[in-house]
């Protein structure tokens, strides 16, 4: 399989934390790169079966993609949609469910840049049951979906990008009760957050703001979904930070991430965990899985488990 | 996280600050960022992420000591999941020949 390039927010060992192999946050970071050149829709080929769809960037209104589907034995997988072709990187997105059942993203790069991914174009699908998936507009003010959330009232948010008169984005956010009418909602995030990660737990919706080369991470806090307030800021004033993952579950919220000492002339990795009850009181332990090796440090991931938790 | 026998360890913590080492996954995905979640009481995970790196596929497991493989019915890199209805759906990438790649959403019911 071909590489795709790292997104633009790659950092250089010693100035920040780098990433150390691509992630899904590449999709993200990607997102915010190709805001400025736009994207389109990929639409159906219809001469294509109806379970194999092939995405086109001419634009058309929304279209079903199958008929339905029987529905899926109890325990076991069923493929419902699949969109291919044989010139681009089709990636499956971020997918939520709401007031009107299943909405997923997927991203299209095509394949007709010399250098690097190709121009990205999304496109947003609904499903009510899993089985049977139409492809609905993208909100029409929005540039790049990076993620999708369902509100606590049920109705979904895409967080995205828009570009800005300084060729740079800015965070913006939709709301949707139906997946396709989309009014832009004030989150209160700052407009240079990226997107890395939204859970949900007790005090509601932790959402992870990622490193950027303008910003650390940061740590928001909702009770609905819509509206944030800022819980933490990874000041990189004596350790570059990057966080890895993060959850919430029963006993509140767990973030793991990397971080290097400044002061350290090796720039020795190191994990630490982040852990928070109520989401606005944390408290942080280093090297939490025993001292890390340097010649590879992994991307720890973290799932509450019960009242417990679990990092593989 | 991947050890020095490319097995991945398996942490478990009370309190989200200490952990313990509780087993390891014998199937030994790269370490590297994907898909990992609570599931009811099952925990599922993906190593690989939807840019086809790591180790597709998914494993899950109802006490993070012995875990299952997951069957799609092709090689899949999670992206994202979801919940409702009685489903649980997953979107996904399926490397194609010739540098492309297909996105997919695959279903289960709830058992």
């Amino acid at each position: 399989m071909g590489e795709v390039q790292a997104g633009p927010q790659s950092c250089r060992r010693g100035t920040c934390i780098p990433c150390k192999r691509m992630s899904k946050h590449v999709v993200a970071l990607a997102l915010i790169a190709v805001v400025a050149v736009g994207c389109g829709d990929p639409q159906l080929d219809p001469s294509t079966s109806p379970s194999r769809l092939s995405p086109s960037p001419l634009p058309s209104s929304s279209s079903s993609a199958q008929p339905s589907q029987s529905a899926p034995p109890a325990g076991a997988w069923k493929e419902t949609l699949f969109l291919t072709d044989d010139h681009s990187l089709m990636v499956g997105g971020s997918i939520t469910y709401g007031s009107a059942g299943f909405l997923m993203v997927s991203n299209l790069w095509d394949r007709t840049a010399e250098v690097g991914p190709g121009q990205l174009h999304q496109s947003l699908w609904r499903s009510s049951d899993g089985m049977s998936w139409d492809e609905v507009g993208m909100p029409p003010q929005l540039s790049a979906v990076a993620q999708l959330l369902t509100a606590s009232d049920g109705s979904y948010v895409a967080f995205g990008y828009q570009p800005t008169q300084d060729a740079s984005s800015r965070l913006v956010a939709f709301q949707s009760a139906d997946g396709t009418h989309w009014d832009e909602v004030k989150t209160g995030l700052a407009r240079t957050t990226w997107v890395q990660a939204i859970e949900r737990g007790p005090a509601g919706f932790l959402l992870v703001g990622g490193q950027t080369s303008e910003t650390g991470p940061t740590l928001w806090l909702s009770p609905d979904g819509l509206a944030w307030e800022l819980v933490h800021d990874f000041k990189q004033t004596t350790h570059w930070i990057k966080i890895d993952d993060a959850d919430g579950g029963e006993g509140g919220y767990v973030v793991i991430g990397q971080q290097i000492d400044q002061a350290d002339g090796d720039n020795r990795y190191e994990h630490f965990s982040f852990a928070s009850a109520d989401g606005r009181h944390w408290f942080n332990r280093s090297q939490p899985f025993g001292r890390q090796a340097q010649d590879f440090v992994p991307e720890a991931l973290v799932s509450s488990f019960g009242p417990d938790w679990m990092a593989p | 996280m991947t050890q020095d026998d490319g097995r991945t360890a398996i942490w478990f913590s009370a309190n989200g600050l200490d952990w313990t080492q509780r087993g390891s996954l014998v199937s030994a995905p790269f370490g590297t960022a994907g898909v990992f979640v609570e599931l009811g009481t099952e925990l599922l995970l993906s190593p690989g992420n939807s840019f086809y790196e790591g180790t597709p596929g998914a494993w899950s497991s109802s006490d993070g000591i012995t875990w299952q493989r997951e069957e799609f019915g092709s090689e899949v890199w999670l992206g994202d999941i979801a919940q409702g209805g009685g489903l649980t759906v997953v979107t996904g990438t399926v490397n194609n020949a010739n540098f492309s790649s297909a996105a997919g959403v695959w279903v289960k019911a709830a058992e």
